[in-house]
């Protein structure tokens, strides 16, 4: 997973333009630190006569000449840089604004985790999630970021450059996948304690398989099969969690805490940073301050047998 | 020396100061200055102490050494420490001890006013750490961004601690800045016109005057801060009509213009390294103040680039872009006339020279970075990434610490009267340029990986730990070659030979008075006739000096801002203790004043007794 949150592995043409930036400017910058400590290192071993004993007017004159070339040089590429800048920023920039087949996606940075909310033109209008950005490969993606919070920043380091999500100020930002694969967005504006555990996975899929998550997605929960489902469906009711979290299609309308819907098709719990499988999920309900030490999520809510029913219904809501 | 025993016996006793009252109530710019630098120091051990811990907590993925809150706790107060309590006063420190001297004057023109910005900037520091020790360190970063720093997200006493040491630091030093100002414009020696001037008592010119604007800014950002934790004013909380968009504009309108306040007086630094150790007068000296003066004006014009993700209109962040870009062509002029005075000039590889060399190799790194992150959207891939880190701490630490420690070895005779070891110098050398490389250069990449600033751990899946097992064994070798620095300067001082009045043959006033200087700096006001005054006394064999100031009081020569043309004799005021009662005074109301608003009644009436006794008019003759 080295790759997916590399800003050297461009998958979109806004992160592509800018990793040829990179790489030029380094080169160019490689280049310039060799020269001026290869002057800075024969200005001190330079072979001197004898009787170069008094700094007089014509070596002033001939190093006069050699410092205004050297700045003249020194301008013109800063000069250069500040075109080549303006136009690329221009050019990124410029992708922006939407055409028919844009998905428009609001994204609202909390402590410490990511609400995801589709709004489309056509049915289902809006189709709510956490921490799992998916997004079909070759689409314009308009993202609209805000936080309900303090400031967060998203980054997808695959696909663009940063974009603060500032409470009470609304952003758009534009993102684009051209070839499929799971792209890391690390938050990237110190937000608190989690700061650090607080990441998005972004899906970027084929169009068909897309169509097809977001069919899964915007249904209501499937209702419990088994008889254990069923009694872990009735734990989640009873306890604390509706307060929190919701489940579309039970009575559970919590807002401040991940939707869980369709939990069991994350491949994360905690922002992106636990592996999504039964174990991991137990042991989150059980203590989430064990691997996220100060999360809202308060510990030993459900234990014992519950815990166990209660995992089974989660594991069941694909 | 042409002054008889009876003369200096004179002027110690009209100058010095004697015992432990004495200690408390001196006023003498060079006791002052060393304070500056010796407690300057104290804290980059404790910020280097926090960094240590931070880098064993990265050394890799997923440990469990130091707890979130913790770790914020110490990336705040490292940073905090480092900016506001080590580079800044540290560098003013050094101004406060070499200017008078390198100017040829007694002391500075506000003493008692030196002296309290003193104890007000030890207090306040004191009082950051009482924080952190009590629990109660600051936990929403040195740059404290609202709302993260507003009480709703932070009820601790951590970020009232953060809010008010930096009014703390900011008040000492405005005090600093205005006197070392005060000082150069009035105070040189006569002929030591504006042209005349050593360029490190240009660089803490310029630098004094960026602490102005610049300090005030902050200070009133953190008054503000303060006033919406504590009094519910509502200036950067969104919910009640604030905008915490705002907060982040004053702290980088304050926050760039801090870089270049450390940086400048390191440039300062290098020109007379770089003067001495070539044997030859700097090459383009006027174009070195140009850009000293430029680099200090456009500093405060190029605030937005650290705030491109925040959604700015695109063509008022390309002005920034523009602005950022153009603010390097001073340090480009700067950087080009050292070499020049190197090319034709006849180096010699002395220690503080070798601190020159590493200064041109990390910081030159520093500023191409730098010059990368100019541009907005390189900027949107690396801001806030390792990327930075490494940008920040080549520049600083290139910029400013390896000409500081190179100043250290270099004026260290002065400041004690012994040569310190060339030897451990070069060993302190070596571990300092292998460890900051072996700690900064692996950052560039993790940057460019995707590792974001300010995390408390990471992923073992990334792939980011070896890298940062690098890091952080280079931390460590840094901060040995500190260590050893410093202890190179504490043997030296009991073991290192007598030094000489000059014994770099260096060019600036401050050679030209014995080591360390006399109370009241020189037996006889020099008079300045070039830009390199001992040199001329060296060649000619002649020594102008001013004749007919009382040796029995505190008489200082006034000159003309522009050709120092003596016009007044003027009488400085002595020592006080008041100074620090009025410190403790200030403190107590900063201190109260994070627990309820009567601190600033209190504040004021316990400090404004001790400015007025302090500030009481003597009649001629009497201190």
């Amino acid at each position: 997973m080295q790759g997916a949150h590399s800003v050297l592995s461009p998958a979109s043409p806004q992160a592509a333009a800018i990793a040829r930036q990179i790489e030029l400017y380094f080169v160019v910058a490689g280049i310039i630190w060799i020269i001026v400590l290869g002057f800075l290192l024969f200005a001190m071993f330079r072979p001197r006569r004898l009787d170069e004993r008094v700094v007089d007017n014509r070596i002033e004159r001939r190093q006069l000449v050699g410092v205004i070339v050297a700045l003249a040089l020194s301008a013109l590429m800063l000069m250069g840089q500040g075109f080549y800048d303006y136009n690329l920023g221009r050019g990124i920039g410029e992708a922006r604004g939407s055409s028919s087949d844009t998905v428009h996606v609001r994204i609202v940075g909390r402590q410490w985790w990511w609400e995801i909310q589709y709004e489309q033109r056509t049915p289902p209008y809006r189709v709510t999630t956490a921490n799992e950005l998916h997004i079909p490969v070759g689409r314009p993606v308009l993202l609209s970021l805000e936080s309900a919070d303090v400031i967060h920043s998203f980054w997808a380091p695959n696909l663009h450059g940063k974009s603060d999500l500032i409470p009470s100020y609304t952003s758009g930002f534009l993102i684009q996948a051209d070839s499929p694969g799971v792209y890391r967005a690390p938050c990237a504006e110190f937000c608190g304690d989690q700061h650090a555990k607080m990441h998005l996975l972004i899906v970027a899929q084929p169009p068909d398989s897309f169509a097809a998550w977001y069919r899964n997605e915007s249904a209501p929960a499937r209702a419990p099969e088994t008889a254990a489902a069923r009694g872990g469906q009735d734990v989640f009711l009873k306890a604390a969690c509706p307060f929190c979290h919701t489940i579309r299609g039970t009575p559970s309308g919590g807002t401040v805490a991940p939707d869980l819907t369709h939990l069991a098709s994350r491949a994360t719990l905690a922002a992106g940073t636990l592996h999504n499988g039964r174990n991991e999920l137990a042991g989150w309900i059980a203590n989430a301050q064990g691997p996220k030490p100060g999360n809202r999520m308060p510990p030993n809510l459900v234990t014992g047998n519950d815990l166990n029913l209660l995992v089974e219904y989660l594991t069941t809501l694909k | 020396m042409t002054a008889t025993l009876p003369e200096r016996e004179t002027l110690e006793r009209t100058w010095g100061t004697r015992g432990i009252f004495g200690w408390f109530s001196s006023v003498d710019h060079k006791s002052i200055g060393l304070r500056f630098i010796a407690t300057a120091l104290l804290f980059l051990a404790l910020g280097g102490a926090l960094a240590a811990m931070m880098r064993l907590q990265l050394a890799r993925p997923e440990n469990h050494l130091l707890s979130p809150r913790l770790y914020d706790q110490f990336f705040t107060t490292h940073g905090t420490t480092m900016m506001f309590l080590f580079a800044v006063p540290v560098m003013m420190g050094l101004g406060v001890y070499l200017v008078p001297l390198m100017i040829g004057t007694r002391n500075v023109a506000f003493p008692r006013l030196l002296a309290f910005t003193y104890w007000v900037y030890l207090f306040g520091g004191l009082f950051l750490y009482t924080g952190l020790l009590t629990g109660n360190g600051p936990p929403a970063g040195w740059f404290s961004y609202t709302p993260l720093s507003l009480s709703q997200y932070d009820p601790t006493k951590g970020s009232d601690i953060w809010a008010q040491t930096i009014t703390y630091t900011e008040i000492s030093m405005l005090g600093v800045a205005v006197t070392l100002i005060v000082t150069i414009f009035k105070q040189r020696a006569p002929g030591m016109a504006l042209n005349r001037m050593p360029l490190f008592v240009w660089s803490i010119l310029v630098t004094s005057f960026m602490v102005v604007f610049a300090m005030t800014t902050v200070a009133t950002a953190s008054i503000l801060l303060a006033s919406d934790r504590l009094i519910n004013t509502r200036f950067f909380d969104e919910r009640r009509g604030g905008d915490p968009v705002f907060w982040q504009h004053l702290f980088w309108l304050f926050g760039h213009p801090e870089v270049y306040i450390i940086f400048l007086p390191g440039t300062g630094i290098v020109s007379h390294l770089v003067t001495t150790f070539s044997r030859r007068r700097m090459f383009g000296y006027t174009s070195i103040v140009f850009a000293t003066v430029a680099t200090g004006i456009i500093s405060f014009g190029v605030w937005v680039h650290h705030m491109f993700a925040t959604g700015l209109p695109q063509l008022g962040l390309s002005f920034f872009n523009a602005s950022s870009l153009i603010v390097t062509i001073p340090s480009a002029i700067q950087l080009f006339c050292w070499i020049a005075t190197i090319w034709s000039g006849r180096p010699s590889w002395r220690v503080p020279m070798l601190f020159v060399m590493g200064f041109f190799f990390i910081l030159v790194r520093g500023g191409l970075t730098g010059v990368m992150l100019a541009s907005i959207p390189f900027d949107l891939q690396t801001h806030d990434t390792y990327f930075v880190v490494a940008h920040l701490h080549d520049v600083l630490i290139g910029g400013a610490v390896f000409p500081l420690v190179g100043a250290l070895i270099y004026w260290y005779p002065k400041f004690t009267g012994r040569m310190p070891s060339e030897k451990i110098g070069l060993a302190a050398f070596v571990l300092m340029f292998v460890g900051q490389n072996l700690t900064f250069f692996p950052m560039y990449s993790l940057g460019l990986q995707g590792m974001p600033r300010r995390v408390y751990t990471y992923l073992a899946s990334t792939g980011w730990g070896t890298l940062n097992l690098i890091e952080t064994i280079g931390a460590f070798t840094l901060a040995l070659g500190v260590v050893v620095t410093v202890g190179n300067l504490i043997v030296s001082y009991f073991k290192g030979p007598a030094a000489g009045d000059n014994p770099w043959d260096g060019d600036t006033l401050e050679w030209a008075t014995t080591s360390p200087p006399p109370p009241g700096n020189f037996a006889e006001i020099p008079v300045v006739e070039s830009r390199d005054p001992v040199w001329d006394y060296r060649d000619t064999g002649v020594r102008p000096v001013v004749t007919g100031l009382p040796l029995d009081k505190r008489e200082v020569v006034f000159t003309t801002v522009l050709d120092a043309i003596p016009h007044r004799r003027i009488e400085l005021p002595g020592p006080s203790a008041w100074t620090f009662v009025a410190a403790v005074g200030t403190t107590i109301g900063l201190v109260t004043l994070i627990f309820t608003p009567w601190g600033l009644p209190i504040g004021i009436l316990l400090s404004a007794g001790p400015f007025i006794v302090w500030a009481w008019p003597t009649t001629a003759g009497s201190t």
